[in-house]
């Protein structure tokens, strides 16, 4: 019966959002504005700028992966996405990267730069360019008005070079990675092109959209890309072999640079029966919760989680996204179990395992330290046995996925169990970080 | 008198002849005074005398394949018989003993007590820790195939083993000692079961998930000791070859674990950490300050750093 109400109203809501459209669309003022001649204006002096990028399996002499890219500099330099040159990045001997020009010029692209943060690189052509986009210089001081038209262009699903339409919704709210929300429809093959203002210039480059849902993008704000050409442009072209352990140090900065600003960012006590325990303040965290109350069968023990962890992961290869931080907090509580079964419902929901996915091409086996803890002091901190997991990131050096489990022992029927995942971790900043963690378990005051 | 006993390769009496006066002849001729169907025996092969001193003697009478005495790799023309060791003919196992051969006293009858209140009593208790295991890990609904099902295995287990070896005990040594094959198997399942609490309490009191990995050494020395006395039940014959096979069991289960175990390191990712928790009173080991903690975890790294240099593509 409820749903046949529901399926009116959903068409009215349809009905609705074409009559705005359409009045939207009717209050648009002068006649040279018009989208279509706008977009045509655009793509007519963007085309020879534009190329599309192929990773090439040298040995096959095949395309494994497609991107864009744009022009930036009269000697030939372009900018893309890391993640479109990641394979010839990490694995010169067995890529090569090619490009294809709106005119079907092909040729070579020499790689100079990588920022794995941001997700760009910038390349050179084998040919100078005598056109070459520019910058925004609005979109460089960080200050685009939100609801601003912007063009993305592209080789979508290697279609052809396409332009399509969009607005500037801002930064993105509650990321670490700086991104520019544009309600457009990129695909994949756009990644690394450009979008641009109606005067073509430069606000950012097509990075991702978010699956399950519709005209959610993602670009790359441009003063990162103009940051990462002025390097580009300055430094000598370095060895292909030498991008790995770029991207390795790179990732080791990174690291270094989130895990401090969590720390500074600090820590609130969130209470959780007689317990309190840290969780992140950092803006960046999406905090979350979820009970087993209602389950059927009716739950012998309550389980009442809190979590919070990031939402952007950062892009390595094709095989390899990495970066998740997660913090969640369970309380247990028995409601009719004796403290064997207890113990065992919460061994059985709650393992110690899980850091992400185990890929023996990235990373080398784990391994676990476990023991019980009493944090200083005892008056304040309930016992705690803690599982402490390592596991080595296998290319780059220093950086570890690391899990700590710590579940309260001041009670039989109770219980706190606290987790953290950190993924591309370097061993220090996970030693602090499992610190300050386990003070932050505590009685509630 | 002189008695020629046949025995099998088990040594158990297949004939026995006795035979009056104080020489015999054997041989596969009928005009011996003991006839054996054996290929590889000569016509007339064998004859039994006894010297000056009235002992026996074994002569061989020229065979093809001649008179070998048991515990003397070399072959004898001649040989003086104690009527304790075998002597052999051809593939014939033969034992010579004289109306004074000594036979060992009586023996009283072992005062029949019963042995089922034992086997019964073992049967419920190794019943009983299963069903206190799965409650004690029951944290669902109740379901009555969470408690059937371990108690219908343990007793497939012990029953399978059980009548494999009464089988095996009923063909080689005729006879099929079920009560006794019975008590062995349930002291080893026992044993088992006891040890494998034993150790699940033991890795969390001791945060020693080490101990979890133990549990299939220790199981399969268990095993290889079961095996042992259900073979010496069947015939005291051979004990170091069985006892060599008894050792050899669990070595090479432990062995092959053991290398399985190395290769899963490498490739499976296993957290190898304690997976079934018990309340606090369990705990015995004392509680580490975090400082001690951490700096376990800081000397980790070595170890994992070192494992990731080793572990090349």
């Amino acid at each position: 019966m409820n749903r046949r109400i529901f399926l009116p109203l959903a068409g009215a809501l349809v009905a609705l959002a074409g009559v705005r459209a359409v009045s939207a669309a009717a209050e648009t003022p002068s006649p040279d504005q018009a989208p279509g001649l706008v977009s045509e204006r655009i793509y007519n002096a963007a085309k020879p700028r534009l190329l599309q990028v192929r990773s090439v399996l040298a040995s096959a002499d095949r395309q494994s992966s497609i991107g864009s890219a744009f022009m930036v500099s009269a000697d030939g330099l372009a900018i893309t996405n890391y993640h479109v040159v990641s394979q010839f990045a990490l694995e010169p001997e067995t890529y090569r990267l090619e490009y294809t020009a709106a005119d079907g010029r092909k040729g070579l692209l020499q790689l100079l730069a990588v920022d794995v943060a941001d997700d760009l690189a910038v390349v050179k052509v084998d040919q100078p360019a005598p056109e070459f986009f520019e910058f925004d210089s609005q979109a460089l001081a960080g200050v685009l008005p939100k609801g601003q038209r912007l063009y993305a262009m592209g080789n979508p699903l290697d279609l052809g070079f396409t332009i399509v339409d969009g607005t500037n919704n801002g930064l993105v709210e509650r990321s670490y990675q700086q991104r520019i929300h544009f309600s457009g429809a990129i695909n994949p093959g756009m990644s690394g092109g450009p979008a641009v203002t109606e005067d073509g210039r430069i606000v950012g480059i097509n990075v991702a959209k978010q699956l399950g849902s519709d005209l959610v993008s993602f670009l790359v704000p441009a003063q990162f890309a103009a940051a990462l050409l002025k390097k580009a442009a300055e430094g000598p072209v370095p060895a292909p072999e030498s991008f790995q352990a770029e991207v390795g140090r790179q990732l080791y900065a990174w690291q270094d640079g989130m895990y401090h600003a969590i720390a500074e960012a600090g820590f609130r006590d969130v209470a959780s029966g007689p317990y309190q325990a840290p969780e992140p303040s950092a803006p960046w965290f999406t905090c979350w919760a979820r009970t087993n109350e209602n389950e059927v069968p009716k739950p012998r023990a309550n389980d009442n989680t809190t979590g919070c962890n990031t939402s952007t992961a950062l892009f390595v290869a094709n095989d390899l996204t990495t970066g998740l931080v997660l913090m969640s907090h369970a309380h247990l509580k028995s409601v009719d179990l004796n403290p064997f079964q207890f113990a065992t419902f919460a061994s059985v929901t709650h393992p110690a395992a899980g850091i992400g996915l185990f890929h023996r091409k990235w990373q080398a086996a784990q391994e676990c330290h476990e023991d019980f803890v009493q944090a200083e002091p005892a008056g304040e901190h309930p016992a705690v046995r803690v599982v402490w997991c390592a596991r080595p990131y296998r290319t780059f050096d220093g950086l570890y996925d690391v899990l700590v489990q710590a579940m309260t022992q001041d009670r039989t029927g109770e219980a706190l169990v606290s987790r953290m995942n950190l993924q591309a971790i370097s061993y220090d900043n996970a030693l602090g970080l499992t610190r300050r963690f386990l003070d932050g378990i505590r009685w509630k005051s | 008198m002189i008695w020629v006993e046949i025995l099998s390769r088990q040594r158990d009496v297949l004939t026995r002849h006795r035979i009056a006066g104080d020489s015999v002849t054997i041989g596969r001729g009928y005009a011996n005074d003991v006839v054996i169907d054996d290929p590889h025996v000569a016509v007339d092969h064998l004859r039994i005398g006894r010297d000056a001193d009235g002992a026996l003697v074994a002569e061989d009478l020229g065979s093809v394949n001649g008179l070998y005495l048991e515990g003397i790799a070399a072959r004898v023309s001649q040989a003086t018989l104690d009527g304790h060791a075998a002597i052999r003919i051809g593939q014939t196992l033969l034992r010579i003993r004289d109306a004074a051969y000594a036979v060992p006293v009586e023996q009283p009858i072992a005062t029949l007590r019963p042995r089922w209140p034992l086997l019964v009593l073992l049967t419920l208790i190794i019943l009983g820790i299963e069903l206190i295991g799965a409650w004690r890990g029951d944290f669902r609904e109740f379901k009555a195939a969470t408690y059937i099902q371990p108690l219908l295995i343990v007793t497939a287990i012990v029953g399978i083993w059980v009548t494999v070896w009464t089988l095996l005990s009923r063909i080689a040594a005729r006879a099929a000692r079920f009560e006794s094959h019975l008590l062995v198997g349930l002291t080893a399942m026992l044993t088992v079961s006891v040890l494998n609490e034993f150790l699940d309490f033991g890795a969390f009191a001791f945060s020693m998930p080490d101990l979890v990995e133990a549990r299939f050494a220790l199981g399969f020395i268990v095993i290889g000791a079961a095996a042992f006395i259900h073979m010496r039940l069947i015939g005291p014959a051979r004990l170091p070859l069985k006892l060599a096979g008894a050792v050899a069991l669990p070595a090479l289960m432990v062995g092959y674990h053991a290398i399985i175990d190395a290769d899963q390191q490498r490739t499976l990712d296993p957290p190898s950490y304690v997976h079934l928790l018990f309340p606090p009173a369990i705990r015995l080991t004392p509680l580490k300050t975090e400082d001690q903690f951490l700096k376990d975890l800081g000397d980790m790294k070595g170890r994992i750093d070192k494992a990731r240099v080793a572990d090349k593509p």
